[in-house]
């Protein structure tokens, strides 16, 4: 299967989860606001808001970060949220209507170069994908957000169960090595492995040397 | 929860049953994290129980309210408002400010425990309709978890059916 197909899967994943769940937490596969927004927390330590930035949010979803960013770094950030549905995008402009420096775009690759790109939970659903297949698109995913950020990006995964332990099928949990030395080694990297946020998961921020 | 929930009684279990798994104890090596320790970096970054907040606030933050049903979600916050005017076994704290004050302190302090939330028949003795907290203890026979235990007061809807309209 080509990956192209893969990302229509993941489309059709997603724009159904927002049909059935509207532009809410649940609509992006997460359990509620603040758990979302740990997860963003964690993201934005690539970014420096000592000045104003610009950020590419990849899957966006209906533009959550835009919500925490008005919190956490008011007026500092030009935003551009990218997501594979076109209905998680429309909802996202609808509500976003009259948001000072942001757009939306349908895709999967930013259609410009920021300062960051960021990507919170879009490799833990692999649905029924084959390991190296999925791996296959986060490397993708990884090369687009390198190429398409200036100053550093972040994503995050989900940690791998203990030995033993069966998990989710569907559910995607690479060692945390895994694509740390892989954006070390391809991309010249300096790579911060965040853990400890009390999530069963953890997030790479990746800054150029 | 009773009379709140009326036809909706059967969904108490579940409702409990999030409450008890949000705060539950981490499980699998300290790596895992999750549980309780997801509950304690949640409040240390957003303080999402907060003195004078009411739990009913900060579980429908959480979506700990089910997810599916409107109905059942709008008589659950019915319910946890009402525990603003019940007491508690906290000195003069309603049972409302007694969670908020415990959950607080334990998810603050240098061992927090997981929480329990049981259930008690508020008619089964005369001070039954409060809100009851224990600092630590074995709610599960078959674990070898201390817990902070909450138990909240719950009754039997014992209210008289709705008379049918007399056929003309």
């Amino acid at each position: 299967m080509p990956l192209d197909a893969v990302f229509a899967d993941i489309e059709r994943y997603y724009t159904t989860k927002v049909t059935r769940h509207g532009p809410t937490p649940l609509g992006v596969d997460w359990a509620s606001a603040p758990t979302q927004e740990l997860r963003f927390v964690q993201l934005l330590k690539v970014c420096d808001f000592s000045r104003s930035v610009s950020l590419n949010d990849i899957g966006c979803g209906y533009g959550a970060l835009l919500g925490f960013l008005d919190q956490r770094a008011p007026g500092k950030v030009d935003y551009l949220g990218v997501d594979l549905s076109p209905l998680m995008i429309a909802e996202a402009r609808r509500m976003w209507t009259g948001h000072a420096r942001c757009a939306f775009a349908i895709g999967k690759t930013p259609p410009r170069v920021a300062d960051y790109c960021v990507a919170s939970g879009i490799f833990n659903v692999k649905l029924s994908q084959p390991t190296d297949r999925w791996a296959s698109l986060v490397r993708a995913v990884l090369h687009d957000m390198h190429a398409s950020s200036r100053l550093g990006f972040a994503v995050n995964f989900l940690t791998p169960l203990d030995t033993g332990v069966a998990g989710a099928p569907q559910l995607y949990r690479p060692a945390p090595d895994v694509w740390r030395d892989y954006c070390e080694r391809t991309f010249g990297a300096s790579v911060e492995v965040l853990a400890s946020y009390g999530m069963r998961e953890y997030t790479l921020l990746v800054r150029p040397h | 929860m009773g009379m709140f929930m009326k036809e909706h009684d059967v969904y108490v279990g579940s409702l409990q049953e999030m409450l008890n798994l949000r705060f539950a104890p981490t499980s699998g090596s300290a790596e895992q994290h999750g549980g309780l320790n997801e509950m304690v970096a949640l409040q240390k970054e957003f303080e999402i129980f907060r003195a004078g907040r009411s739990f009913d606030t900060s579980i429908a933050a959480l979506n700990l309210s089910g997810m599916h049903n409107p109905e059942t979600k709008s008589r659950f916050h019915r319910y946890l408002n009402s525990l603003r005017k019940v007491k508690s076994n906290v000195g003069a704290k309603s049972g409302d400010a007694a969670m908020v004050d415990a959950i607080i302190a334990n998810l603050a302090a240098k061992k927090p425990l997981p929480v329990y939330f049981e259930l008690h028949d508020l008619n089964a003795s005369k001070d039954g309709n409060r809100v009851l907290i224990t600092a630590k203890g074995r709610p599960l026979f078959y674990m070898k978890q201390d817990y902070m235990i909450i138990s909240l007061p719950l009754a039997l809807d014992d209210s008289k059916p709705k008379a049918k309209p007399k056929a003309k």
